[in-house]
């Protein structure tokens, strides 16, 4: 019982201590300009991609599988699939606003498990849906756009000095549940795709997605 | 004029090895190792071009199978002593051993190559097998959950016995994998390390 309590409580201290960084609004003659630069980290246009992923689960080892996804940023639709590195596809689905499953092998075909991949593949390429609402400096130096969700969290863009960036998705607690970055400043290039990335699940059930990025193809219209 | 009599004798010599279930059988029997190069492609509806992977794989009689992807993700899986694993590097040197999803439908694929390269194409109850004209043989799973996932396996055998020349495994009539062999070698000496040691 009294474990019990002792676990309420710290659930309780997290969501009492969480909340979003600060930012020391600007609105110099540069914010617009940086505004659209946080806009800019996103592929832009009709892509396929396709990226070696390394998935490391809270329990058991990590596994490697090859993920595809086919994209329109401005219809925010999507086509992905999830295989093994020899070819057998464990997960196929379709959004287009609501997430049409082709194909889940176990343990892909979990409950929730399909939402789960379409909201880390949205926030992984799409911008955020809403307009930026507050953008500025932090106590760090770096540039955040802050944008609101439907379900009251936020997104925060973050620009850092070094010209690396961060994204970092609040739930409506201001809990912070996913960040995505390029690994290094070496995986930035000029074409805006970062050759490699890391998207880390935070909480409990926190996993860590490592992607790689294999192929990117501009596709026509 | 020597060399003009070798080249329909040898032609000959090709013919017919793949009219029956019982010649595939004896023409493997006297095969002990197979290795090759591979091209894989993945087609899918989707894909704006194939997916494609390279590689090489190696076979020792009666079931040992090492098969590595060189690009675009190294990768081994092996066969040994019926146990299969799989081992992936995506750092520059580092091989790491992998379980996870896919890797039980795989040790079904890898028995089921061995057994190919054995000669053993009509051998797993779990397909009904069509020896078909033209060197050509259709695998189609008996149970009707499996047509899910496979539909059926085409295999497409060389001129020269013993030679496999391409895999099509058939997930939907758009959706499938190819694998295509090339600079196929027979009964070459693999040292057992090959299936057991990772570098």
């Amino acid at each position: 019982m009294k474990i019990v309590r002792l676990m309420l409580f710290m659930v309780l201290l997290l969501v009492a201590c969480t909340h979003l960084p600060e930012i020391r609004t600007r609105e110099d003659s540069t914010a617009a300009g940086r505004i659209a630069a946080c806009g800019a980290i996103f592929p832009h246009g009709q892509w396929q991609l396709v990226h070696a992923i390394e998935i490391f689960p809270p329990a058991g080892s990590k596994q490697t599988v090859l993920g595809i996804v086919q994209l329109s940023s401005e219809q925010r639709t999507f086509h992905c699939v999830l295989m093994t590195i020899e070819g057998l596809v464990l997960f196929e689905a379709d959004f287009d606003g609501a997430v049409t499953i082709q194909r889940a092998l176990p343990p892909l075909d979990k409950p929730g498990m399909a939402e789960g991949i379409v909201q880390d593949i949205s926030l992984l390429f799409f911008a955020p849906e809403q307009p930026c609402t507050a953008a500025g400096l932090s106590k760090d130096a770096a540039w955040i756009c802050r944008y609101p969700y439907a379900d009251q969290g936020q997104e925060d863009v973050v620009l850092q000095p070094d010209g690396l960036w961060e994204i970092r998705r609040y739930n409506q607690s201001h809990r912070l549940m996913r960040t995505i970055a390029p690994m290094a400043k070496e995986d930035l290039n000029a074409g805006g795709l970062p050759s490699r990335v890391v998207l880390k699940a935070h909480g409990l059930g926190g996993y860590e997605l490592r992607m790689s990025l294999i192929e990117a193809v501009p596709l026509e219209n | 004029m020597k060399i003009q009599w070798l080249v329909p004798v040898l032609a000959l010599s090709c013919v017919g090895w793949a009219d029956s279930w019982e010649q595939l059988k004896t023409t493997a029997s006297v095969i002990t190792s197979v290795q090759a190069e591979f091209v894989q492609e993945k087609h899918l509806p989707i894909l704006a071009k194939p997916l494609v992977s390279e590689g090489v794989f190696y076979y020792q009689a009666t079931r040992s199978l090492r098969w590595e992807y060189r690009w675009p993700v190294r990768s081994i899986l092996t066969m040994h002593d019926g146990h299969v694993r799989r081992f992936v590097s995506t750092d520059a040197d580092s091989f790491h051993e992998e379980s996870g999803p896919g890797l039980e439908a795989m040790q079904v694929v890898v028995e089921e190559i061995t057994h190919w390269l054995a000669g053993r194409f009509d051998d797993n109850p779990m397909f009904q097998s069509h020896l078909e004209p033209g060197k050509r043989i259709v695998l189609v799973p008996k149970d009707g959950a499996f047509q899910k996932f496979i539909q059926r396996i085409v295999l497409n055998l060389g001129q020269r016995p013993g030679v496999m020349q391409s895999v099509t495994i058939y997930e939907s009539e758009n959706a499938f994998t190819q694998l295509t062999f090339k600079n196929t070698v027979l009964n070459a000496k693999i040292e057992d390390t090959l299936f057991q040691e990772i570098p």
